[in-house]
């Protein structure tokens, strides 16, 4: 990866296997951005929303009730549809595993 | 991995020290006064001033009777003096005898049988003269990446820690293992609401069964106290930051763990045997996961940090990565591996992976961290869980 001639601002995905990129500066709502990877840079998406530098944004569209995907593994499910470039964050994921038991 | 040695002093058990010291140990805290009066003027020597071994219940004395042990058979530690009170509750013969089935060169020195302060210094700087004496005609020798037996901790951590240091560290812990290495990983809370995940890397049921067990040891002591982790997870900063759940703080912090398959777990300070991934089962207090981590037997430590932390240890190297490329320069003389280029977006995860066992190799083989060029390396802490009495 590196970001020579590159003047879009990136979202990381740290695993292959991820459906959530991390913002590694703030993504304006309708701007384009880059999915950046080991592999280097992946597709282009626009952001449907602001997305903070470190908030996560979708790579792609997740079904209400899916899995949402980072590092590889589930970090909870989507509690509403989401759509590709959507903000994803605490109002439409939610933890499987927050509470005792 | 392009390079695949180091140069380290051999030790009797087939170990492979990364450093050569002279480690002289207190049993109790009542022998610290002693013991540092001892080490003055030895720069070679570290004495490992500690405040337990006695007022303390036996399931703790057991722990500190195995972490002395651990410390004083370290393959970093080419010679071992003991310094006991005489009257306190570890016995100084049981961490002496501990010490002596892996290495030769132990002795022990109780200040009531001494007679005082002052013949227990004298006597204890003639062994140590001695010992200094052994220890210089030791020298560096090449070693395989099987004896590489690495600890990783995270501390100091911010939004970028799961972003940049902790998964590159995950990826320099990946190739040590391929390659034959050993990595320790521990701080048990951290594990709290991403221990399914642990579980299934594990090599069979039983270490799965082991690994959800210390969670929930953990997680009882803490409900114990009246506190409730994994409901106030991740905590209104770390949402602020971009953290939704539990499972994503957890799975941030155990990345720099890697993907390889966890061998066993072990307890505090027990010292870890066969080559692989490890879990010791221990806090994230810097002073005493290090120190545990000495104990099971690391020779080099791995710390991951948001925008850079300081502490190192009196036995072990410990290479610092800090990701924050805002932060980062402000604590530069704290930090070895920059990994801040990820968040910057001009070096992979992978690069940043390679300059990190690159460092560990160099450090490995000698080369001053910065922990050690500014001395930021002399607290030891252990890990105890009953009450003092």
């Amino acid at each position: 990866m590196g970001n020579l001639g590159r003047t879009l601002p990136t979202a990381l995905m740290i695993d292959a296997k991820d459906n959530v990129a991390t913002a590694l500066t703030p993504i304006a709502k309708g701007q384009r951005f880059a999915l950046g990877s080991d592999e280097g840079y992946g597709a282009e998406l626009t952001a449907r929303e602001d997305i903070p530098r470190g908030h996560k944004v979708a790579k792609g569209h997740i079904a209400r009730g899916a899995q949402v995907i980072k590092y590889g593994n589930v970090i909870g499910v989507a509690i509403r549809e989401i759509k590709s470039g959507d903000h994803v964050h605490i109002h439409n994921l939610k933890s499987l595993r927050g509470q005792c038991d | 991995m392009a390079e695949k040695t180091f140069y380290g002093f051999p030790r009797e058990d087939g170990t492979a020290g990364t450093r050569n010291y002279l480690a002289i140990i207190p049993t109790v805290f009542c022998a610290n006064e002693v013991v540092s009066a001892i080490a003055r003027g030895q720069p070679n020597s570290r004495p490992l001033l500690h405040c337990k071994g006695c007022g303390q219940l036996a399931p703790d004395l057991e722990i500190i009777t195995r972490t002395l042990v651990g410390l004083g058979s370290s393959p970093n530690v080419g010679a071992t003096l003991l310094v006991g009170l005489g009257c306190e509750a570890v016995s100084i013969d049981e961490v002496y005898a501990g010490i002596a089935q892996r290495r030769s060169l132990v002795e022990k020195l109780v200040i009531q049988e001494a007679g005082g302060m002052s013949a227990a210094v004298r006597k204890g700087r003639q062994i140590v003269e001695r010992m200094i004496g052994a220890l210089a005609t030791q020298k560096r020798a090449p070693q395989p990446l099987a004896n590489l037996r690495l600890a990783v901790k995270c501390g100091s951590s911010d939004a970028t820690s799961g972003l940049a240091a902790n998964p590159a560290t995950g990826k320099a812990v990946d190739e040590i293992i391929a390659a034959g290495g050993t990595v320790i990983f521990g701080e048990t809370t951290e594990f709290i609401g991403a221990e399914h995940i642990l579980a299934a890397r594990a090599i069979d049921g039983a270490v799965a069964q082991k690994i959800l067990a210390i969670v929930n040891r953990m997680e009882k002591r803490i409900i114990q106290m009246g506190v409730d982790m994994r409901g106030t997870q991740p905590s209104p900063g770390n949402i602020a930051g971009g953290l939704t759940t539990i499972e994503e703080k957890s799975l941030g912090a155990i990345s720099k763990s890697g993907h390889q398959p966890i061998c066993d777990v072990y307890e505090y300070g027990e010292q870890i045997k066969g080559s692989g991934l490890f879990i010791m089962d221990s806090p994230g207090k810097e002073d005493e996961f290090l120190t545990g981590a000495c104990a099971a037997g690391a020779n080099m430590i791995v710390f991951t940090s948001g925008g850079g932390a300081p502490q190192g240890c009196p036995l072990v190297p410990v290479v610092k990565v800090a990701g924050n490329p805002d932060k980062v320069l402000r604590m530069k003389e704290h930090v070895d591996v920059d990994a801040g280029a990820i968040i910057k977006g001009t070096q992979s995860i992978q690069g940043v992976g390679r300059s990190i066992i690159q460092r560990v190799l160099r450090a490995a083989s000698g080369e001053q961290v910065a922990a050690e060029i500014h001395q930021y390396d002399k607290s030891i802490g252990i890990y105890t869980r009953g009450p003092t009495i």
